[in-house]
């Protein structure tokens, strides 16, 4: 059976994942308001997969106002792909 | 959210959620099909009724249709873009799209320019359906992909005339094509 990588099998990690898997790129706040999650929380757990290289984050400025975005890496996307085989194998799909 | 480990089960629910929570907003392309899709049919009723009561100068709504057509896009897409919180990979194709119908678009009125208007709006018609036929296969949306192939099946009937008549076809292209799909996505939960 495939080992689930731990980065990813925890549930505000891969909230985030699946939310940037489906995008080309989301903002911050769109972040938290999807997943219900602090601030700090996110903050932190884009920390972890920038570090790991599953995500980008850019910063930019809106008009006056500065952005945080991120957005999959292919390596991160490999990484979905991986674990959601993984996931597969462990509930016999 | 907490943070916490979970199984799979919870795994697999965390990723449909976040599947539902990101889906497209597909009320964003229906402002534009809207835009467009009255301004095009209000011209095409103006431009015939100008026909029938023999006043050649009707011909300027469509210079009027355009400026203000391209103005309401442009700013609505500008608008969008300052409140979107997420960039779909849909976005940006669909983007490309129509930015690079604007060419083919361009030679249409380049050929009602040089030789008659008679021959571009088939193309007109033919370039719409094409970029509907693919938008709605990008959303998904069936009525839109139906839309498009209604576009072609009237710049088809096009060829057969010669008249302003072609004016009503294109003006039941356009109702088909870019009102019913648009009026219908607008109504979407």
């Amino acid at each position: 059976m495939k080992e689930l990588d731990p980065l990813l099998h925890n549930q505000l990690r891969l909230s985030i994942m699946a939310l940037l898997a489906q995008n080309e790129s989301v903002t911050f706040s769109y972040i938290v308001d999807k997943t219900d999650a602090s601030r700090g929380n996110v903050s932190v757990q884009l920390t972890n997969l920038e570090e790991a290289g599953y995500i980008e984050v850019q910063k930019k400025f809106v008009g006056k106002k500065p952005q945080t975005s991120a957005s999959i890496t292919s390596t991160g996307m490999q990484a979905m792909q991986e674990y959601t085989e993984a996931l597969k194998s462990y509930l016999d799909l | 959210m907490k943070e916490k480990t979970f199984n799979e089960k919870e795994a697999v629910a965390v990723i449909q959620q976040m599947v539902n929570a990101g889906r497209y907003n597909i009320k964003q392309d229906a402002v534009h099909l809207l835009v467009w899709g009255w301004l095009i049919l209000a011209a095409c009723l103006v431009h015939y009724l100008s026909y029938l009561a023999q006043f050649p100068e009707g011909l300027y709504v469509w210079t009027v249709v355009i400026v203000l057509g391209m103005a309401a896009s442009m700013y609505t897409g500008w608008k969008q873009g300052q409140q979107a919180k997420s960039q779909s990979y849909i976005d940006r194709i669909n983007r490309y799209l129509w930015l690079g119908s604007l060419v083919p678009f361009a030679i249409a009125i380049g050929i009602g320019l040089t030789y008659d208007w008679i021959f571009a709006y088939p193309v007109f018609a033919a370039i719409f359906g094409w970029g509907n036929f693919i938008s709605g296969g990008l959303l998904k949306y069936k009525p839109l992909v139906w839309g498009g192939v209604a576009a072609w099946i009237f710049a088809g009937l096009m060829l057969f005339f010669t008249g302003p008549e072609i004016l009503l076809l294109m003006a039941a292209a356009i109702f088909l094509s870019y009102l019913v799909p648009g009026h219908m996505m607008m109504k979407q939960p």
